[in-house]
């Protein structure tokens, strides 16, 4: 992140009993875990790793085990003495854990509404709003009929939606005892969700408040729906307390656990409003994991966020092939796959989720991917303005390098948001975007410390340049670092990185040519770009980005993905010629 | 628990219970075969809720009068419940007919009470049991697990179909010979051996891979994954039942792997169960062998990564992707995407020596 101060230093709260914090991410597949303690009187991130999330024999995950060995390999890592904190022994340093994660199965949700023509919309608006299985949604009636084997396997959440555009009539009444007696709910065992306006009486009140119903005032029945993130929120957190009941070893765990169990997208979106507030930007988070995806936008106070369940990297590698097709995965390559080259790979990372690319083939088809699960989590998010800044997570940071990974966002966001103009490009390679958004509920000023002096390393300014035409000269550019003035041009359909030598502060000049639009330039004017080395932004580069908006298409796609993996120093021209 | 993916002579323990309570029929020390039922239960005593009003397109208040089935009477599978005119609207499962609402235009039917048998799936000998909740069998003899598997469970004699683990099966060599069998068909899989299985009722099908389009032509679209993962598509109307597949090696063209073939080859001719729940659970093939065959079976053995032991690397080409480790764990390593990861020693068949990811690596057999 550049170097803006987003909090001054603050004094160590005081109420922090143990003198380190483990922000442990129990995912699906990977187990990652952030250690931080007081250096120096401020709060760090000391030690991050991961190790691989083990699996009890009825296939939930075991958090104890993943715990266990986290906690070995931190102190491996450390030199950190006992981490388990024996009472009896007064010296041994205790650890406070805040636990996170996706590991546990995903919600099964059955959505009751009204009026048979708002099952589709309603269900739309909630999808993505946490980790969901299935989801069934439909009138009382058409619940009662319908598939008998979801609702005898018992969904893990009922929601209750009623509005003005319907009420569920007191004449259903009893249909609706009988729908929520055959899906658990009249036992507490299946938790409600009774969603209906703030200034309205429903008729099924009282039915659902002999049940324990918790309510949410909103009316998702309007145009458009009123108290939407409401909703979408205590979903996340109905995801939270069932992920506690379902996993293996969450009464055991050895380390002394202070907060609530967390979602992931909760806590990063927790830490973009946080940013977003902080610099007045409009931020976009996005984690690309092994069997989901999630997104986060933030602009002022707001935030919003979606989670593309099942379909990531690793496990979700199918889903995603399925879902976008062998075409949007090849158009990202560049070289021609041969027949089954794709599928064989999404459907044998499913099958070997921890496994990795062995050849840079292989890691380019992984990138492909990357690509298209992170357009299509942008593209879910809706987002009504390009962002300002953009920090990657997850798979960016630990699968691949850094300068691939800023290459990969600046594919998706481009092929997502093709109006965007300027935007920095971050990583979260602290891996504390997680651990800062877990820890804020509890310790706010400690979680701005760790992101202050920890957060994200910016890794390049991005422009967008509109209106070139191929191989045409479309931006002069001239580099102050270069002790003769010298000119440099780009052309149309490049993507140029333009980097000062280490250490060097430095401007760059650009000058559209007639016809092409440069952000910030008016009537042709040049547009001067200050790139100056800080610790947050240790290796200033500007990419200036000149290929047409959108995805790569037409005869000469793999070449022009070729040339821009070389002229952005992604990879080598010797290890190119080898694909 | 990580087993070694191919053992003879072992013995393995499977699991059976009910979905709530039931009454058990077997106690320990009783010899079972795949179709020994176990036990039954009570089947499951939810109403079912039929649209009357709406099958027959009527107002409920109307509806009532053109019932065919009195509250209180006794229906069989099938049976009318209403008609109008032309429209019949039958109850899908036999039972009482409970209630009708004229308000909603709802029948509520009761299921007869039946009884649901709890069956062995494999062959062996009761080990354990929780009375009134499920029993633990064991399998002596032979232990194959697979990479990817889908169908359930299946049971019948195995067959060989091929002379090496690098053939593959034709379809037109297939013939009632291998009716009612689990099929080893060798190399490759196709849509067309599976096609003929189904034909042949062959009850599963074992191959070292199979390549995606093919499996898309049979499962359906890609764009039916990934559930196409977990359940294989039912047949077409009027076709036969889809054989249970299980892939040894994965997906792509791969071999049978050495270790599946040399235990395959010594189970040729004997009876076998495969249960294969579906991805990501692995399947499994377990092939109950007489005393004199498997005197003194040991339990599964569990994988161990260390020096000597054979392992298998994931992403590699066929030809080298069986290695001995050399060194564990061995220097890190950076790969091609420029990510430092955890890494293995090893020497491949053809002598080459590597530092591969340990994440890549699985042991097929121990030291």
């Amino acid at each position: 992140m550049e170097s803006q101060p987003l909090l001054e230093a603050a004094p160590v709260a005081s109420s922090l009993a143990a003198p380190h914090v483990l922000v442990c991410d129990y995912g699906s597949l990977w187990t990652k875990g952030a250690l931080l303690g007081r250096v120096d009187g401020v709060m760090r991130r000391v030690a991050t790793c991961a190790v691989p999330t083990p699996v009890a024999d009825d296939g939930l995950a075991d958090i104890r085990s993943a715990t266990d060995a986290l906690a070995g390999k931190l102190r491996s890592l450390t030199g950190a003495p006992d981490f388990s904190g024996s009472e009896s022994d007064e010296r041994s340093p205790q650890v406070e854990l805040f636990p996170a994660g996706s590991a546990a199965p995903a919600l099964n949700v059955v959505i009751v509404v009204p009026t048979p023509a708002l099952a589709t919309r309603v269900e739309g608006m909630l999808q993505g709003a946490t980790y969901t299985g299935w989801v069934r949604s439909g009138t009382v009636t058409d619940l009662l009929v319908g598939d008998l084997g979801a609702l005898d396997a018992h969904p893990d959440l009922v929601v209750l939606v009623e509005g003005r555009a319907g009420y569920i009539p007191a004449g259903e009444l009893q249909l609706l005892a009988q729908l929520l007696a055959r899906t658990g709910a009249d036992t507490r065992l299946v938790p409600v969700l009774h969603c209906y306006p703030e200034d309205a009486t429903a008729a099924s009140q009282e039915l659902l408040e002999r049940l324990g119903a918790d309510v949410v005032r909103a009316d998702l029945t309007a145009k458009p729906p009123r108290g939407l993130g409401a909703v979408r929120r205590k979903l996340t957190l109905v995801y939270s307390r069932h992920a506690l009941a379902r996993m293996r070893g969450v009464s055991d765990l050895p380390l002394t656990v202070v907060a609530d169990f967390l979602s992931p997208v909760a806590a990063q979106a927790i830490t973009a409003k946080f940013v977003a507030g902080a610099l007045s930007q409009r931020v976009l988070v996005l984690d690309a994991g092994a069997s989901s995806v999630t997104g986060v936008c933030a602009e002022g106070a707001d935030a919003r966020y979606t989670t593309l369940s099942g379909t990531g990297l690793g496990r979700g590698a199918p889903a995603l092939y399925g879902k976008t097709g062998e075409e949007s995965i090849r158009r990202w390559l560049p070289f021609e796959p041969q027949t089954d080259e794709i599928a064989v790979w999404a459907l044998n990372r499913g099958l070997h989720p921890l496994s990795v690319p062995l050849t840079l083939r292989q890691a380019l088809i992984e990138g492909a991917f990357m690509r298209e699960a992170l357009r299509v989590v942008i593209e879910a998010l809706d987002v009504d303005a390009p962002p300002d800044l953009v920090i990657g997570s997850g798979a960016l940071v630990r699968g691949m390098k850094p300068q691939a990974a800023a290459v990969a966002l600046l594919d998706a966001l481009g092929a997502a948001v093709p109006s965007w103009q300027r935007v920095t490009l971050a990583l979260d390679t602290g891996n504390v975007l997680l651990a800062a958004g877990a820890l804020a509920a509890e310790h706010p000023k400690m979680a701005a410390e760790v992101w202050r002096f920890d957060g994200p390393r910016t890794v390049a300014t991005a422009l967008a340049v509109r209106g070139a035409k191929r191989n045409s000269v479309a931006v002069a550019c001239r580099p102050g670092w270069v002790a003769q003035p010298a000119n440099l041009s780009i052309q149309g359909g490049e993507l140029r990185v333009l980097r000062p030598p280490f250490g060097v502060s430095a401007d760059v000049e650009l000058t559209p040519v007639k016809g092409v639009r440069l952000p910030g330039s008016v009537k042709l004017q040049p547009v001067t770009v200050s790139l100056q080395p800080s610790a947050g932004y240790p290796l200033p580069q500007l990419m200036v980005d000149a290929r047409p908006a959108g995805p790569p298409t037409g005869s000469r796609r793999t070449a022009s993905v070729l040339k821009c993996l070389g002229d952005t120093g992604v990879y080598t021209a010797r290890e190119l010629e080898s694909v | 628990m990580n087993p070694l993916p191919y053992q003879l002579g072992c013995s393995t323990y499977t699991q059976r219970q009910f979905a709530a309570r039931g009454e058990l029929r077997v106690q320990v020390g009783d010899r079972v075969e795949p179709d020994t039922v176990l036990g039954t239960e009570p089947a499951r005593s939810e109403p079912i809720i039929v649209n009357v009003a709406a099958i027959l397109r009527r107002p409920p208040p109307e509806v009532r009068e053109l019932l065919l089935v009195e509250i209180g009477e006794k229906a069989p599978p099938g049976a009318v419940l209403a008609r109008s005119g032309s429209r019949e609207c039958r109850t899908p499962e036999g039972g009482m007919m409970a209630s009708y609402d004229p308000v909603s235009g709802l029948a509520t039917v009761l299921r007869s009470k039946e009884r649901v048998e709890l069956r062995a799936n494999v062959a062996g000998v009761i080990a354990d049991l929780v009375p009134g909740r499920r029993v633990v069998i064991e399998t002596r003899g032979a232990f194959v697990e697979g990479e990817w598997g889908a169908g359930g469970h299946a049971h019948g004699v195995l067959r060989v179909a091929v002379q090496s683990p690098l053939e593959s099966v034709p379809p037109d060599e297939l013939d009632h010979r291998y009716t009612y069998s689990i099929l080893v068909a060798g190399r490759l899989l196709t849509a067309e051996v599976l096609r003929r299985c189904a034909e042949l009722e062959v009850r599963a099908v074992l191959a070292g891979g199979m390549l995606p389009s093919e499996f898309f032509r049979f499962a359906g679209a890609s764009a039916a994954l990934p559930a196409a993962l977990r359940t294989l598509p039912p047949p077409e109307r009027g076709r036969p039942a889809t054989p249970a597949i299980v892939l040894l090696s994965g997906f792509g063209d791969q071999p049978l792997p050495d270790g599946a073939w040399r235990v395959l080859r010594a189970c040729d001719g004997r009876e076998g169960s495969l249960l294969a729940p579906g991805w990501p659970a692995k399947p499994r093939l377990l092939v109950a062998l007489p005393r004199q065959e498997a005197p003194d079976p040991r339990p599964l053995v569990e994988a161990r990564l260390e020096p000597g032991a054979t392992v298998r690397i994931t992403g590699r080409a066929a030809g080298s992707a069986i290695a001995t480790v050399l060194q564990h764990p061995a220097p890190r390593m950076v790969l091609a995407s420029g990510a430092p990861v955890e890494a293995v020693s090893v020497r491949t068949r053809d002598g080459e020596e590597a530092r591969v990811p340990l994440y890549n690596v699985s042991v097929i057999e121990n030291v």
